[in-house]
């Protein structure tokens, strides 16, 4: 039945994740509005690593570049 | 649960990108005496700016048959090495071009190179992806073969996240052909490192609170790179050898309340650490473009060249 659901209205089970992830941002994750790391034009980061830190109000997986984004701008 | 959340927050970060401040157009500098060299975002374009004029457009990277150089990833940094350029982007090679912007070489490289900086006859090339305990520093006279230097720099050995953080260096070289640097995040202090791997550090003037000075390295309770003491932004040596440092995110007293400003002071220090003068710009500043004794210029964020005058010392601290 829940299979079913989810194959009848993809959309609207992604839209439903999205918005309770949205809600997920948590109290102590602020980021930085400023400096956005949607410039980075990194294909892959530096040793292909990825870090979780906190950009925009919410916990991300940042490339190298967008780190670097984030601490100098 | 956790991927809804990454692909929740990339939905944010998207959002939140659409409304916020651009990042800086420019992203690598590389200073002369009397002009400075600024690489666009992307990579193709070079600027030079000189006087208090803005930047100007002066070259491209490209291949020989003229087409844009392809790059596989953003440069990450960039130095005039005699009458060519060297770019790092993280990869194993340094990329070459002539002073037009013509591709000549890949330079193989030791490691993963995330940052040059260059001296009269001395080039340092730095990975801040090199894994702890392995060398991430090199010395080369012609930039093509490199020697380790043995020098303690980020000390992270924990998770990928401490590491990263660590590894971040603001770069320099001083006009004795040591490397200067300040960690990105971390303690503040400027550390200058001799070709033997001589280490000396002497503190920098830098005002933070006691929660943002509690943040000097990782901890996995503190996810917001924002909070954590990030004492510069840019460090730069003029023709006297003396280096200006330009500082980053600070805490400051305004009208009783805490205020965050960044990137609005710039100190000068003699080249044995005195803290000789501040300056304080009108505006968030990137990149510092040169100085003398009476002023220093910057470019800001949007490009816009901003000139301060040097007045007296402003010291740091920790602001309760």
């Amino acid at each position: 039945m829940k299979r079913s659901f989810v194959r009848k209205f993809p959309a609207f089970v992604l839209a439903l994740l999205l918005l309770t992830s949205a809600v997920t941002v948590h109290a102590d994750c602020i980021g930085d509005y400023n400096a956005t790391v949607a410039g980075c034009a990194e294909a892959y980061g530096v040793g292909s690593a990825s870090y979780t830190f906190c950009a925009a109000g919410a916990y991300v997986d940042l490339r190298y570049c967008q780190v670097r984004a984030l601490l100098l701008g | 649960m956790r991927t809804m959340r990454i692909a929740g927050g990339l939905l944010l970060t998207a959002v939140a990108a659409a409304a916020a401040a651009p990042l800086s157009d420019f992203i690598a500098v590389s200073r002369a005496a009397d002009e400075t060299w600024l690489l666009k975002r992307g990579g193709q374009s070079l600027f030079v700016q000189r006087g208090t004029s803005a930047p100007l457009p002066a070259a491209t990277f490209h291949l020989r048959d003229g087409r844009p150089f392809p790059w596989d990833r953003e440069p990450l940094s960039l130095v005039r090495w005699r009458d060519r350029w060297l770019v790092a982007n993280g990869g194993r090679n340094l990329w070459e071009f002539a002073g037009d912007g013509a591709f000549i070489d890949a330079v193989p490289a030791p490691s993963l190179i995330t940052d040059v900086a260059a001296g009269a006859g001395v080039l340092w090339a730095y990975s801040a992806a090199a894994p702890p305990g392995l060398p991430s520093l090199w010395i080369s006279s012609d930039a093509r073969r490199f020697s380790p230097v043995q020098a303690a720099v980020t000390g992270g050995r924990g998770s990928p996240e401490e590491h990263v953080i660590a590894a971040q260096l603001i770069v320099a070289v001083s006009p004795r052909q040591e490397l200067l640097f300040v960690h990105a995040a971390g303690a503040p202090e400027l550390t200058r490192v001799g070709a033997g791997g001589a280490a000396r550090a002497f503190p920098l003037a830098y005002s933070r609170s006691t929660a943002r000075a509690r943040l000097e390295r990782f901890r996995p309770d503190a996810h917001d790179l924002t909070a954590y003491s990030q004492p510069a932004r840019d460090v730069a040596v003029d023709g006297r050898g003396q280096i200006v440092v330009l500082r980053n995110r600070e805490d400051v007293r305004d009208r009783g309340k805490l205020a965050a400003i960044r990137g609005l002071r710039a100190d000068r220090y003699s080249s044995d650490g005195r803290h000789l003068a501040t300056a304080t710009f009108p505006a968030t500043v990137r990149f510092i473009l040169r100085s003398d004794a009476s002023r220093v210029l910057g470019l800001t964020d949007t490009g816009v060249v901003v000139t301060a005058a040097f007045g007296l010392p402003i010291a740091g601290g920790i602001v309760p």
